[in-house]
């Protein structure tokens, strides 16, 4: 049952390629009721996806950037200069209406990242639809050096204890997966909130680890001005007994807490903001991150869009 | 056309099922440490920090600063030590084998042995 749920979670955004394409061959209903305007500023909300997809045939490039934490103060200006930054570079494409593909490259553990996006729904402005839906899906490849694998021993069995631990490296084990499905409402011209759950899975672990983990997720934009909103994020790691392979977490997830200021045109939007996750694409925020925003675990950091129209 | 989508659909079930794994990083077995022996931090810890981890743990680098001068104090805080239970100090989870840190430096086997044991033994600055 178990892997059925897990097959489900992670083929469903996948699915999106079949069933956005016979979107468009659908009669229009005979009264228009539209999609509200602007949602959001762009596909971005600090680290999460929003149900914004710009119009088919949009390429979209991103940056997103952070720095090292402020724990070490001026010392190294509160994690400007630290050692300990991330950077992702990726491109997506909008290949259908509200669908969009992406790929991304970052620097911590070289992760190549493949992205699709489906807005299913779109919040409509006489309230037909009173939500948007979104459904995110996240493949990504390790890409870290043949001799860091090498320098390890795995465990191919169920149990990280088990004694028989001299198997050998398989390409399988650099993949990791993150599905996500996001509702989100645009309450008025300023207020836009979304809300969300996760599925990650990472092929390999160490013994303290989990191979899967249920996330939830929170987060919205107050626009205070016609271009700058204030914006947050909240991604938690669920402790569920059910689905750990644990027997006590030694190192589970610290959720990943985030605020900005975003400032938007129509073809940019730039994010800055205090948060706490080192890693930038979501599986890895999920899984690995043990900053903790309550012990100087926050760290600046920034994503800047532009988007092009062909 | 449509035979087309279902061909996609199918090969991203396939690539997804296939490739699902449920691996673990294994640890070595480590050379066992006699009890009466005490590891002194300048003559083994030290040393140890200063082989792998001060190019990044260093005065204007990542935290905690792990050069000679300054590594005991800022590690003799209960952030990265625990006493009571050696095994879960931070400055031990985060190199030891099969438990490191993503990403981060791993120590072999012996050297964690020999760090958990310093731990241990009260962790001292001898």
């Amino acid at each position: 049952m178990k892997k059925i749920i897990i097959f489900l979670l992670l083929v469903l955004p996948f699915c999106a390629i079949v069933m956005a394409q016979d979107e468009t061959t659908e009669p229009e209903a005979p009264v228009r009721d539209r999609p509200v305007r602007s949602p959001w500023e762009s596909g971005y909300l600090i680290d999460n996806p929003t149900s914004l997809i710009p119009v088919k045939n949009t390429l979209e490039f991103v940056i997103q950037h952070k720095f090292g934490t402020i724990e070490n103060g001026r010392s190294d200006l509160w994690g400007l200069y630290a050692a300990g930054s991330n950077i992702r570079l990726g491109l997506n494409y909008v290949l259908f209406k509200n669908f969009q593909v992406g790929w991304g490259i970052t620097k911590k553990n070289m992760y190549n990242d493949f992205s699709a996006r489906w807005t299913l729904l779109e919040q409509t402005r006489a309230n037909r639809v009173p939500v948007s839906v979104t459904l995110y899906g996240v493949m990504a490849i390790d890409g870290r050096s043949q001799e860091y694998y090498d320098g390890m021993r795995y465990n191919h069995s169920s149990d990280p204890y088990h004694p028989l631990t001299t198997y050998s490296y398989r390409p399988g084990q650099r993949l990791s997966y993150f599905s996500q499905l996001l509702i989100g409402r645009k309450f008025s011209e300023r207020l836009s909130l979304q809300a969300g759950a996760s599925f990650t899975h990472y092929n390999l672990v160490a013994r303290t680890g989990d191979h899967d983990k249920i996330g939830a997720h929170l987060g919205g934009r107050f626009k205070f001005s016609p271009q700058s909103s204030l914006i947050f994020n909240y991604d938690v790691p669920l402790k569920i007994k059910n689905i750990s392979e644990q027997r006590e977490w030694i190192a589970h997830p610290k959720e990943n807490l985030a605020l900005g200021l975003e400032v938007s045109t129509s073809t940019h939007a730039f994010q800055i903001y205090l948060g706490t996750a080192d890693g930038i694409i979501p599986q890895d925020q999920m899984l690995f991150n043990q900053n903790d925003w309550k012990d100087k675990g926050l760290a600046v950091g920034f994503v800047i869009t532009r988007l092009w129209n062909f | 056309m449509k035979r087309g989508k279902f061909a996609i659909l199918l090969v991203a079930v396939l690539l997804t099922a296939a490739a699902c794994h449920y691996d673990w990083i294994a640890a070595e077995a480590a050379a066992p440490i006699d009890p009466d022996q005490e590891v002194s931090f300048s003559a083994t810890i030290l040393p140890l920090f200063s082989e792998n981890c001060t190019s990044c743990h260093k005065g204007g680098g990542v935290a905690p600063n792990l050069t000679p001068e300054s590594a005991y104090s800022q590690i003799s805080t209960s952030k990265y030590i625990n006493t009571g239970s050696p095994g879960q100090s931070l400055i031990y989870r985060a190199v030891a084998p099969g438990m490191s840190l993503p990403g981060h430096k791993t120590l072999t086997s012996s050297q964690a042995a020999l760090l958990l044991a310093w731990i241990s033994q009260g962790a001292q600055n001898n």
